[in-house]
């Protein structure tokens, strides 16, 4: 492989090192008296790097832990969908629908996603297989981590070594919303029937093993798997982060191995270059590039909950929109499935009816046209309030045109729409997570008792303080939007005043959210 | 409640103000936000409740609908649900209340408790009853509702809060 590094080539994540540049150099150009600009967390500490302690060190350079906890997932993965293909068709006696709607999907949201950020991505079965196949290789690793791949044969280009032949106007995670919003127009029917949950699943590793196939790295997971996107923007509010100790070290390395790969490992599967990363967005802490590092300048750093939402310059739209979007599915979630409403659920699960088409295009227009909508009105709105923009929000416009309020504002949605999320699986977690236990002794459904646990009923745990867990979560996210709201007015030299309609779009969301399950 | 704690606590670390800016004014409206919060959701309200009654309430279970799906008492009340089957065999469960009844077509259940706890508690099928039944829910709803009034209360002031904590002229 070779090791000239094409910096062009690199995923610039969103937020280089070369904005940080150019805010210095507007902070030069700010009259006495203006308003402080606050840099972002990159220019700060980052953090205690918790893999120089020895041990946790010689833990992350090994792969035999994250191999050996994607050969655990990619078994579950494989019962999950046997089951779901033969076992009984009666979803709270099946293993596959137990185990990944409801304990897979309470760890990611309640525990995963809050302290590990993408770290589930790393460990997940679905791109496994692909990357074995690409990698020829199981677990240590090709000599210059060499891929194989049929991209360079079939699409006739020449492509050098860590360069992407993935299309350019797919480089973003709007495929991975919109494959999000497919699932959730049937999530009645996938959430509820072994076979479709089943069916769907092997549909993912199947597009992903192709992909593997034919393009670099992990496209599948980078550009279309509708969980990583999210899993992605609401890692941001994660403590761990793998981040570069020096910049200027990388500054001077012109290997780049973290990118291009060495005989210690990888280039970065997502295509990130570590000292551009200043968020969580597209990192899975996989440790490649901890160990390719021959400079020892990568390290998995411990700091402050939600720091990479603490610069709200240079944010995405489609990133923005993902926020969005799931703001607004929680909500129809939240009334369809946890509602008191038996005919909305009947109709968001017959597929093909009539009903279903309005059901459904009543979702979608709520995900993408309503939420959104109101959001950019309240921007509007924001910078009507603010009235002219100061001298210091001029200089700041100037330097560049493509950095949207819009998506500035709703990283403040980032928090509000995780606690959303973690209020939402609150509510039928606790009271539904005993359906685990038979299902592990009898996963098909068949009568058998493999552990003992076959026999234990139903019990909800904890029924009576849903309500409790859920009001502080609801709060605590709304502080943070509220907060964050206020820090993007002032990042982008607008008045405190811009705040006040984004805030209350969030104060809103939450009480009408509080309504839907407490009055 | 500690999630609030907690926020406010990160708010002020991450926006904390520069050497020029750094007044008592941030943790003076951030305390006074945080005992307003915790006053909105923990201090004795003097609220009237209406006499106890007892109430009757016959609900019918449907594959996957309880008809109807919110039931409204008063704290104190003693509640008296009939549940009638329609169909399968479906069973109910009150959260927080951990009460439960089974109906079977033609045999209702009957279940019998005093609602002594104000707020917003599901009641759930408590018989597996096909493919939605995990999402088989209705609402008991025991006012005073002080919980709800409570957590949107807490919820704008914080918001407030946060507003005046951060806020720039």
């Amino acid at each position: 492989m070779e090791s000239s590094f094409d910096s062009t080539s690199a995923s610039v994540g969103n937020g280089p090192i070369a904005r940080q540049t150019v805010m210095r150099a507007t902070i030069d150009l700010l009259p006495d008296g203006a308003a402080p600009i606050v840099l972002p967390p990159a220019a700060s500490g980052r953090g205690f790097p918790v893999s120089d302690v020895p041990a946790v060190k010689w833990l992350l350079k090994g792969r035999w832990l994250q191999w050996g906890i994607t050969v655990l997932t990619l078994a579950v993965f494989l019962v999950v969908i046997l089951t779901g293909l033969f076992g009984t068709p009666a979803g709270n006696h099946n293993f596959g629908i137990i185990y990944v709607w409801l304990v897979w999907w309470a760890v990611l949201k309640l525990f995963l996603i809050p302290v590990f950020g993408r770290f589930w991505c790393s460990v997940c079965p679905i791109p496994a297989p692909g990357d074995w196949l690409q990698r020829r290789r199981m677990i240590v690793p090709q000599p210059g981590g060499k891929l194989y791949t049929y991209a360079k044969t079939w699409f006739r280009k020449t492509i050098r070594p860590g360069t992407r032949p993935w299309p350019k106007f797919l480089r973003n995670i709007w495929a991975q919303n919109f494959g999000f919003l497919a699932i959730a127009i049937f999530s009645a029917l996938i959430l509820t029937s072994p076979l479709v949950t089943a069916l769907t699943l092997i549909l993912f590793i199947v597009v992903s093993l192709v992909i593997s196939l034919l393009f670099e790295r992990k496209s599948f997971c980078r550009y279309l798997c509708p969980i990583g996107g999210f899993v992605g923007v609401y890692g941001q509010v994660a403590p761990l982060a793998v981040r570069v100790k020096d910049p200027a070290v990388c500054a001077t390395h012109t290997q780049k191995n973290c990118y291009t790969g060495s005989d210690l490992g990888y280039g970065c599967p997502y295509f990130n270059l570590p000292m551009k990363l200043e968020t969580n967005t597209l990192c899975s802490l996989c440790g490649e590039c901890l160990r390719t590092c021959d400079r020892n300048n990568v390290a998995f750093f411990v700091r402050m909950p939600g720091t990479d939402l603490l610069n709200t310059h240079g944010r995405r739209l489609d990133e923005a929109f993902n926020g969005l979007m799931m703001l607004a599915a929680a909500f129809v979630y939240s009334v369809v499935l946890i509602g008191p409403d038996g005919w909305l659920k009947m109709t968001a699960r017959a597929v093909g009816t009539p009903a279903w088409f309005v059901y459904a295009a009543a979702l979608l227009v709520f995900c993408v046209v309503i939420v959104p909508g109101l959001f950019w009105l309240c921007v509007r709105l924001g910078r009507f309030l603010s009235g002219e923009e100061s001298h210091t929000g001029r200089v700041l416009a100037l330097r560049a045109k493509t950095d949207s309020l819009f998506a500035g504002y709703a990283a403040a949605l980032v928090p509000l729409g995780l606690a959303i999320w973690i209020a939402f699986t609150l509510s039928f977690t606790l009271t539904n997570i005993s359906y685990a236990w038979p299902a592990l002794s009898d996963p098909f459904g068949w009568g058998w008792n493999l552990f003992g646990t076959a026999g234990m009923g139903w019990t909800p745990y904890l029924s009576g303080v849903v309500s409790y867990l859920q009001i502080p979560v609801l709060i605590a996210g709304l502080v943070a939007a509220v907060a964050l709201t206020l820090r993007t007015a002032h990042q982008h030299g607008q008045r405190s005043a811009a705040a006040l309609p984004v805030s209350l779009f969030c104060v809103l969301a939450v009480v009408a959210l509080l309504t839907l399950y407490m009055a | 409640m500690s999630g609030g704690l907690i926020g406010l606590a990160l708010t002020q670390k991450a926006f904390r103000l520069p050497t020029r800016q750094a007044t008592s004014r941030p943790w003076v409206a951030g305390g006074l936000t945080l005992a307003l919060v915790l006053i909105a959701l923990l201090a004795p309200l003097p609220i009237r409740i209406a006499a106890p009654q007892a109430r009757t309430i016959n609900i019918t279970a449907s594959q996957w609908n309880f008809q109807p799906g919110t039931v409204r008492v008063n704290r104190g009340d003693t509640v008296t649900i009939n549940l009638e089957s329609v169909d399968v065999v479906h069973g109910l469960f009150v959260d927080g209340y951990e009460g439960k009844t089974i109906a079977e077509p033609g045999r209702p259940g009957v279940l019998t408790f005093v609602a002594d706890r104000d707020g917003a508690f599901h009641f759930r099928c408590a018989i597996p009853c096909g493919n939605l039944h995990p999402f088989m829910i209705g609402k008991l709803v025991v006012g005073p509702n002080l919980t709800w009034l409570r957590a949107v209360a807490a919820s704008v002031l914080a918001t407030i809060g946060v507003l005046a904590t951060l806020w720039r002229r």
